[in-house]
């Protein structure tokens, strides 16, 4: 693991989770003070809860941002940039999926991760076509599911 | 005390699809709990969409998926042994002494070792299970809407106190899965809330998109991380079988470590880690007046997988009886429960005794079958733990595409799906546990209804929540175990300084 360029005490960029949280805590707690219902037949409602828990949130991230705890690492450099692209090759392949059809999406997702876990091309090779064989084999015949096989290809 | 319903449970189990859904659970989680990549709530959440799609029946569902849970607590001590890599959570404790044991040559007595351990602590707790299920259903029987929301308090304050060494962290991951949970339509008043005129979510975000995004798609972005260690090289396992005297000898902790397992398993939120860790320290002050713990001493290595094992068990009682998770992974079975409009509780065993009897049965059946499969097969498994990573992970990102989309047939549930992964990473990576928000999103609506219905009985008068006394039992209990991790740690702290005192002396 490559190790992390920031050195000594980060205070602030540790009290981050617990500011978004807070953040997040006010605008769950607006929301549900604006939910819009005519009528409920409870005396609590259906904004009660919510509004419960964006309180308890709430605290719980003053007391996070008061007392962060241990140091966070954040993905930095190599490993951002692998996040990003895996996710971009996930984005990818769910919206051609329906294009593209089962195996060929799946071989691309494959091999373009099997290549991010430093496989030899030959092997990001043998792992596309095995999980999308393996896989459709599972899905189409053991379990009668039918998988689409792309409208590009008429499937 | 009647036991009925184990025979009703026996007949269940017996079936042959579901003898073999059992059989494929147990060696499913073998296989995930000996791989270091994943766990048993990593298997579950990528199974539980194709059994739900396949429309298997509840019970046989219940019966793979748990299957996998103690199967993967059985699996999870391979690697530590082997590799000093924990297959699973809860087998952390097992590699400080299972791996230099392996080291010093003797990895076959110990992976039998913890096999009889393991086999000892799952059978006790299955026993325990069939004998404390029903008793406490009789007493949730009275339950109302009043007590079921305090006992929600009580799981959560167990999960903040236990779970963990930042209970404000796990207790906010409580807090984001119960927000979760009210998402979607308000069946009381038909309330639209959160939904953003999305009519995807109009009943909320689906269960198995949750659990896939969270624990698959989160889990594959963590193990980026790791690309380049390589294949796992294990210890080769030597010919060997431990002795009688040297069974016997392990017989104490690992029957110590079985009823700490199982106790500490029913409590909510808690399960096979921090039984396995409270397990190896008590055998660890009790017997290790020489110093063997750590390097190489065989009850070391029995006991914290006892005690994984009989949480696992354990943490199904609460789960079945009062629809209380246990731990991380049987709230996810609780969910999957759900999925099929199976609310546990006190009528359980009464309403479904195919599903509670059938469980437990099917446990009793299935350790045996772990017995059998991890003694003498066990270099099946050392064999699958060398598949590397770049089949493997595209493999886990395939089936959770799969699971979504079968069950779903829309994009947008994929993309939800990779969104709440990305949260998930985000959260690990800042600190949080993932089990807590699960835990949240499950009870939450039940939460929500409890405490709703409670103050619709009372005219909206909060009083009716410290009314019973069994509400008031259950406060206390919260507040006493709230304010647990404080003592200990003040213990903890006067115990280190004697010793540095001792020390020094």
């Amino acid at each position: 693991m490559s190790k992390s360029a920031i050195e000594g005490p980060v205070p602030f960029g540790q009290r981050v989770p617990g500011i978004v949280l807070f953040v997040f805590a006010i605008i769950f707690g607006i929301g549900s003070w604006n939910i819009e219902y005519s009528f409920s037949s409870d005396p609590l409602g259906p904004t009660a809860f919510p509004l419960l828990l964006a309180g308890i949130l709430a605290v719980l991230s003053l007391w996070q941002i008061a007392v962060p705890g241990p140091q966070v690492s954040w993905p930095q450099g190599r490993l951002l940039l692998k996040i990003v692209v895996l996710l971009a090759l996930c984005f990818l392949t769910a919206s051609t999926y329906p294009v593209l059809g089962f195996p060929v999406s799946t071989f691309i997702l494959c091999v373009g991760v099997a290549l991010m876990f430093e496989a030899s091309l030959r092997n990001a090779v043998i792992s596309g076509v095995g999980n999308a064989a393996f896989w459709y084999f599972i899905f189409t015949i053991l379990l009668d599911i039918p998988l689409p096989l792309g409208s590009v290809f008429g499937g | 005390m009647s036991l009925d319903y184990l025979w009703t449970g026996f007949e269940t189990a017996l079936i042959w699809y579901n003898l073999l859904f059992g059989l494929a659970g147990c060696f499913l989680g073998t296989i995930v709990g000996a791989l270091p990549a994943i766990g048993p709530i990593n298997g579950i959440a990528l199974l539980l969409p194709l059994l739900y799609t396949f429309g298997v029946p509840a019970e046989s569902t219940l019966i793979m998926l748990a299957g996998i849970y103690y199967g993967a607590e059985y699996g999870g001590r391979i690697s530590s042994i082997l590799i000093n890599v924990p297959g699973d959570a809860g087998a952390v404790m097992t590699a400080l002494d299972g791996n230099p044991l392996a080291r010093q040559g003797k990895a076959a007595e110990a992976l039998a070792i913890s096999g009889l351990s393991s086999f000892t602590g799952g059978i006790l707790a299955v026993i325990g299970l069939a004998i404390f299920a029903p008793l406490l259903g009789k007493i949730a029987i009275g339950f109302g809407p009043a007590e079921y929301f305090v006992l929600m308090v009580f799981a959560f304050a167990t999960l903040g106190s236990m779970v963990g060494d930042q209970p404000v962290k796990t207790l906010i991951g409580c807090a984001i899965g119960l927000m979760g949970a009210t998402m979607g339509i308000d069946p009381t008043s038909g309330a639209y809330r959160f939904t953003f005129d999305v009519p995807e979510l109009n009943d909320g975000i689906e269960f198995i998109v949750l659990v896939i995004g969270l624990f698959s798609v989160s889990e594959v972005l963590t193990m980026l991380e790791h690309t380049h260690h390589g294949t796992l090289q294990p210890i080769k396992v030597n010919k060997g079988f431990p002795s009688w005297s040297l069974i016997k000898f392990c017989i104490p902790s690992t029957l110590r470590a079985s009823v700490i397992g199982f106790i500490v398993g029913v409590l909510p939120g808690t399960g096979a880690s921090v039984s396995s860790a409270i397990a190896y320290t008590t055998e660890k002050r009790l017997l290790d007046s020489k110093g063997t713990f750590g390097k190489g001493d065989f009850r070391g290595l029995a006991a914290p997988e006892a005690a994984n094992n009989a949480a696992a068990g354990g943490a199904f009682v609460p789960m079945l009886t009062l629809g209380v998770p246990g731990s991380g992974t049987t709230a996810v079975m609780l969910g999957a429960l759900m999925l099929y409009n199976i609310q546990p509780g006190p009528q359980l065993f009464v309403e479904h005794p195919e599903l509670g009897g059938g469980l437990i049965a099917s446990m009793f059946i299935g350790n045996i079958l772990l017995l059998l499969m991890n003694l003498p097969m066990v270099q099946l498994f050392v064999r699958i733990l060398q598949i590397p990573n770049w089949l493997l992970i595209p493999g886990i990102l395939v089936l959770s595409f799969l699971g979504i989309y079968s069950t779903y047939q829309d994009v947008f549930s994929i993309y939800l799906m990779l969104g709440i992964g990305v949260l998930g990473y985000l959260a690990r990576k800042a600190g949080f546990d993932l089990a807590p928000i699960i835990l949240g999103f499950v009870l939450g609506k039940v939460a929500e209804t409890n405490l709703r219905n409670a103050l619709a009985l009372s005219g909206g008068e909060l009083g009716i929540l410290f009314s019973s006394t069994i509400c008031i039992i259950l406060w206390v209990m919260a507040a006493a175990i709230a304010v647990m991790p404080f003592y200990i740690k003040r213990r903890q702290r006067k115990q280190a300084e004697a010793e540095a005192r001792a020390g020094t002396a």
